[in-house]
């Protein structure tokens, strides 16, 4: 059986590398592909805890998280396709009409 | 596990099923009811509205007449007094909200049927995670209120600057949730250590007090995410980035029912998870909060001083107010939190007669946003202004309005309760609220006290979004005149936290007395 330290530091270091893509990358594609690694991040850690405490909830979480991630990605790309017909771009730093 | 075992208790669900119900109901009215959009924009606004009327009536009325703590749904589904009282909130703010919709998308000629539906399901999530009694269940409400949000956010597709604040509202949101859900995978794998894999919020809560004082880093690691991935909802600084913007790009009627009904159910869930049971000392998260409100009193007062847009005014002012109720989350006194429930309902009232106000003054091409758009609407609008004046004077905290009220037993609270600091992070918040004075005045001298400049607009009132405005401010003035006895109400519905967590103690008694080198106190307030 793998360690349970190993699952959790494993987990840890997809999900931060998810959110610095979130934070980092100037691609708004590459940053819902940063979102979805952080909710693989945590199904990854659902599953883990649950095989490793032979407890059925945890693989129910994972259903339910990879529902709404599909639904949010369904969303974020409408969204930025509408953007794009607008401005021509799916990149984050010319997406600055909203400052004073 | 057989049907039984379930417990279906479908009458503790007729809100949401209501709520839902009607949403199905507006989308086909636009399939089945031939009428010009005019006609059946005003249909479905009035099914949002009575639908939510009649939630909130049969959630006051039926649920809220048996106090006591009920379950239902294989304990997934709570309703209590927290519950019922932020269900009543959130629901006035949808009603509200749809009435005002009216106005704004017959300005913008769009057709109502999507955006009414997204509405009413955003408030269903809203109800599904007031109510919710485990964290995949809380997670669940949260995106089925969020998701529908970021679509309402971007609603006016050939705007580049609303499809903008849709497309913040979406990463930024979509980050906290990342970050809450893997607060609730470390809290889930925590429990399992400490013995009964679980996601409930109350065995989560009982393992947390079991093992302090001395946490393990996993529960403190989780309970930290978890917490910031709601802080976010509510707008605190740090996790304030998207606030301004998305309020800025968004329709007015949705920027004033994010501003509300978001944040009074994300309290919610700040409460029924970390209020009243010493959970927040236990995972060493009191001092996070303490510089969380701190920096969100300072930082939201003083960015609303620079702003010459209204829109972006009252969303750094919704900043500010989010840190004024957190402070009484930091209370942590049966008081305290009396006061979170208490300035929910009042600033429902206050912002919406606040946007009810710019919604009336702004046609198609002329939303008002800028400040100087308000110049002399006391001559052309007398009552519109004086409304104007009343929210901002009530946001300001002017008494005996509701404002004042909120702010004065949050601050008591605070006063009395008792960890390092208290006095002086009370003497903070009071005088970042004599800041907030500065750039509410302004908007009540630039409306009462200067001419007009540009002519007014041709003008055509909507009777919905004037029964919003003028319920909204009734509620705000009349609050302010009686506030013991919803001071009252708000007390009763958040000893439902007390009994909650007491509930809890037996349990940890009866743990510690197997564990080895636990307290024996679970530090409870």
């Amino acid at each position: 059986m793998i360690p349970l330290a190993h699952l959790v530091f494993f987990a840890s270091v997809l999900f931060v590398l998810g959110a610095l893509a979130v934070v980092l990358r100037r691609n708004v594609i590459v940053v819902l592909m940063g979102i979805e690694l952080m909710l693989n991040a945590v199904n990854l850690s659902f599953i883990g805890f649950s095989r490793y405490f032979a407890d059925q909830a945890g693989h129910v979480f994972v259903l339910m998280v990879f529902v709404v991630a599909a639904v949010e990605v369904g969303v974020g790309i409408a969204i930025i396709v509408s953007l794009f017909k607008l401005r021509h771009t799916v990149s984050i730093d010319q997406f600055d009409q909203l400052r004073n | 596990m057989t049907p039984n075992d379930l417990d279906l208790r479908w009458g503790l669900m007729v809100p949401e099923l209501l709520v839902l119900l009607a949403g199905v109901l507006v989308l086909l009215v636009d399939t089945t009811v031939k009428a010009p959009d005019q006609d059946r924009r005003g249909i479905q606004t009035g099914i949002s509205t009575l639908a939510c009327l009649a939630a909130a009536g049969y959630t006051a009325v039926v649920l809220g007449s048996t106090s006591g703590t009920r379950t239902g749904f294989g304990e997934l589904f709570v309703v209590d007094g927290l519950a019922v009282w932020f269900k009543s909130v959130v629901l006035l703010s949808a009603a509200l909200a749809s009435l005002m919709s009216e106005r704004w998308l017959r300005n913008h000629r769009l057709t109502s049927g999507g955006f009414i539906a997204l509405l009413l399901f955003s408030t269903a999530g809203m109800l599904y995670m007031v109510s919710a009694a485990d964290l995949v269940m809380l997670f669940l409400g949260l995106e089925i209120m969020s998701i529908p949000l970021y679509v309402l956010a971007a609603s006016e597709r050939r705007n580049a600057r609303a499809v903008e604040a849709g497309l913040k509202y979406l990463v930024l949101g979509s980050l906290a949730t990342g970050f809450l859900l893997f607060g609730i995978s470390l809290l889930y794998g925590f429990t399992g250590l400490m013995g009964q894999p679980s996601t409930c919020i109350a065995d989560v809560v009982a393992a947390v007090l079991r093992s302090a004082p001395d946490v393990p880093a996993l529960a403190v690691g989780g309970g930290i995410l978890l917490f910031v991935g709601m802080v976010f909802k509510v707008g605190a600084v740090p996790f304030h980035m998207w606030t301004p913007d998305v309020y800025e790009g968004s329709p007015m009627s949705i920027t004033a029912f994010m501003s509300v009904a978001v944040k009074a159910t994300a309290f919610a869930a700040i409460l029924r998870v970390f209020g009243g049971s010493g959970v927040l000392e236990a995972l060493r998260l009191h001092d996070l909060l303490f510089a969380l409100c701190a920096l969100t009193m300072v930082v939201g007062n003083v960015a609303a001083l620079a702003q010459s847009s209204v829109k972006r005014m009252l969303a750094w002012s919704s900043v500010a107010h989010a840190g004024y109720i957190l402070l009484g989350v930091l209370a942590g006194t049966q008081d305290g939190l009396a006061a979170v429930l208490f300035y929910s309902l009042g600033y429902a009232a206050m912002n919406i007669a606040a946007f009810g106000v710019l919604v009336h003054l702004s046609e198609k091409g002329h939303e008002v946003e800028r400040l100087d758009q308000l110049r002399g609407i006391a001559t052309r609008v007398p009552l519109q202004a004086a409304i104007l004046a009343v929210s901002m004077l009530s946001l300001m905290g002017m008494p005996p309005l509701v404002g004042f009220w909120g702010k004065l037993y949050i601050f008591r609270a605070v006063v009395f309760a008792d960890f390092p600091g208290h006095i002086a992070i009370a003497v903070l918040g009071v005088l970042m609220s004599a800041v907030s004075a500065y750039y509410y005045l302004r908007v009540v001298v630039v409306s009462y006290m200067s001419d007009a400049t540009a002519p007014a607009p041709a003008h055509r009132p909507s009777f919905g979004n004037g029964l919003a405005t003028a319920t909204a401010a009734a509620l705000t003035v009349l609050i302010g005149l009686a506030p013991g006895a919803f001071l009252a109400l708000a007390r009763d519905s958040a000893e439902s936290l007390r009994a909650s967590s007491a509930a809890v103690a037996p349990a940890v008694d009866a743990s510690t007395a197997t564990a080895v080198a636990v307290s024996p106190q679970p530090p409870r307030r």
